[in-house]
């Protein structure tokens, strides 16, 4: 079996709460999770707000240090890296995040928001970077001409198909996804979900696609993981997990989707009406 | 939208006046030698404490010098000392404001616990000391009102950082790899200098004023050099018999600040997107 992509080795994250010095506590967010995850497959990671899916996220992308554990990527630790190795991780190592509206600068316009990864790595000249970026705009379903507009005056899904855009711009081999869909209105869900299955599909990529929306998760995610409490308590193949969840959790997580089947047929939605 | 244009223009009218002033005091400050209509040095004592004339539109001072020109030249080094004083306090609370806010945590503590330091004293006592220890000239009268700006300058900018991080595109600029130096510049700092501006605007009366303080003590500019400073404390002396000598310099000061408060206030209104239709 060929070394995983990404493996997360009992990672761990304390957050202090209060001052140090006055009897400060500690908050777990994230409790000794180890997960791997292997070229081109899709991880959706689920839990309610608060389960620490994000802060597991934010540690793969290095922006929060994890209190314990390692974070591998392509069988380094991207902690242990530096300088031209690290730039190195985070190019092939890309985010699209919640937010629609606060992910971009709003002083900037859609071609140098995009332009900014190819920027920062050393890639092309002006001339070359215009083209890319007009040619991933493309991609994701926007037309080139968008590249002088600026992020107010994009709708939530535009915008979240530029923020895709600027993900994949680098040519990663890992996307991370952090609730990308649920700031946008269902229908525009779907488009983007659609969206990222293709350019998933197209490009190879392997995603981490974390979400509170279980129906998401199960459309896109090859294997799921159920976080709670910063622990994860199931792991498994997405249909496995759907199917006949294990643990209590899993199981009340799963009743509580709403099935308008149910509805119309008057049954209750009680924790003992499995899907 | 008709209903309230009516405010609107109120509003972009005082910024006007604003600009008017500001412009007509900044205008003094750069033709003073082409618009003065004598010397401000020259002395004459046939002339001394006269009422304004036809010769000398505002009077003579207790030397025989033209009042008008006087003021004209004292423009020029309040603009000057202005200018210079804010600039300090901008550059260098911008810097201390945006690293503290940017690295947070004991640079954070350091930086902003030595803000408050400054912050504690009376500005005007502060500038006394700083002027006694510095000694006194124009220069470095501009220095020290200058660091009494950094502590103001340095919250607001740290304040609009810290708001600046919190959004997603600096987490996202991290993601992509950018340097720290360059998120600083090319995310944050844009963000930064609109609020810091319009508090500029506002510093700038305040430096004015803080000059003709100064002088007035006789820690600014130094006889014979004018300033309204100097010039309202030698008026002092002969208030009954030549109010113009008080008057005068005190007016060119009073509209030179109203000026430049009128010009910060509509700036603010004008740039500050939630007010903006």
């Amino acid at each position: 079996m060929s070394t995983p992509l990404l493996e997360v080795r009992s990672a761990s994250k304390q957050f202090s709460i209060g001052s140090h010095w006055f009897g400060g506590t500690h908050f777990t967010a994230v409790d000794t999770v180890s997960l791997s995850l292997m070229p081109g497959e899709t991880l959706g990671i689920v839990g309610e707000s608060g389960s620490g899916k994000s802060t597991l996220l934010r540690m793969i992308l290095r922006l929060v240090r994890p209190t314990n554990g390692n974070i591998m990527f392509e069988g380094k630790d991207i902690w242990q890296s530096s300088g031209s190795e690290l730039l190195a991780v985070r190019r092939r190592m890309q985010a699209v995040f919640q937010d629609p509206a606060s992910s971009f600068n709003p002083r900037q316009s859609i071609g140098t928001v995009l332009a900014a990864p190819l920027e920062v790595h050393n890639i092309g000249d002006t001339k070359s970077r215009m083209a890319k970026v007009a040619e991933t705009l493309e991609l994701v379903g926007l037309p080139p001409s968008y590249m002088t507009r600026h992020p107010h005056q994009l709708s939530g899904g535009q915008r979240q198909r530029v923020a895709i855009a600027r993900a994949i711009i680098l040519r990663p081999s890992l996307l991370l996804a952090d609730e990308p869909t649920s700031a946008l209105d269902v229908s525009v869900q779907a488009q983007i979900l659609a969206l990222l299955q293709t350019i998933n599909r197209e490009l190879g990529l392997a995603c981490v696609f974390v979400s509170h929306n279980l129906g998401v998760v199960r459309t896109i995610a090859d294997r799921v993981a159920v976080m709670r409490r910063g622990e994860i308590v199931e792991t498994g193949k997405t249909q496995t997990v759907f199917e006949s969840p294990q643990h209590p959790y899993t199981q009340a997580l799963l009743a509580a989707i709403p099935d308008p089947s149910r509805i119309r047929s008057g049954k209750s939605l009680s924790s003992s009406d499995q899907p | 939208m008709t209903l309230f244009s009516g405010f609107s223009w109120i509003r972009h009218g005082l910024l006007l006046l604003g600009v008017i002033l500001v412009g007509l005091v900044v205008f003094c400050a750069v033709a003073a030698s082409i618009i003065a209509p004598y010397s401000p040095f020259d002395l004459d004592v046939t002339l001394m404490l006269q009422a304004p004339s036809a010769e000398h539109w505002l009077g003579t001072d207790e030397l025989g010098r033209d009042v008008l020109s006087r003021t004209i030249y004292a423009a020029q080094i309040s603009v000057e000392v202005a200018l210079v004083a804010v600039g300090v306090g901008v550059i260098g609370g911008t810097v201390i404001g945006v690293l503290a806010a940017y690295f947070g945590g004991f640079v954070d503590i350091i930086l902003m616990r030595l803000m408050e330091l400054l912050f504690s004293f009376p500005a005007i006592l502060l500038a006394i000391v700083l002027m006694a220890s510095l000694g006194t000239s124009i220069l470095n009268a501009m220095i020290a009102i200058g660091i009494i700006f950094i502590p103001g300058f340095a919250r607001l900018a740290r304040a609009t950082t810290i708001e600046a991080m919190q959004q997603q595109y600096i987490e996202a600029a991290r993601a992509i790899g950018m340097s720290h130096l360059r998120i600083l510049v090319r995310e944050i700092l844009p963000n930064v200098v609109t609020p810091l501006l319009v508090e500029a605007a506002v510093a700038f009366a305040y430096a004015v004023l803080l000059e003709s303080a100064l002088s007035f003590l006789g820690l600014g500019a130094q006889p014979p050099d004018p300033s309204w400073g100097n010039m309202l404390n030698t008026g002092r002396g002969f208030m009954a018999q030549a109010p113009w000598l008080s008057i005068v310099p005190g007016m060119a000061l009073f509209l030179c600040v109203l000026g430049f408060n009128l010009l910060g206030d509509g700036l603010r209104d004008m740039l500050d997107p939630h007010l903006r239709d």
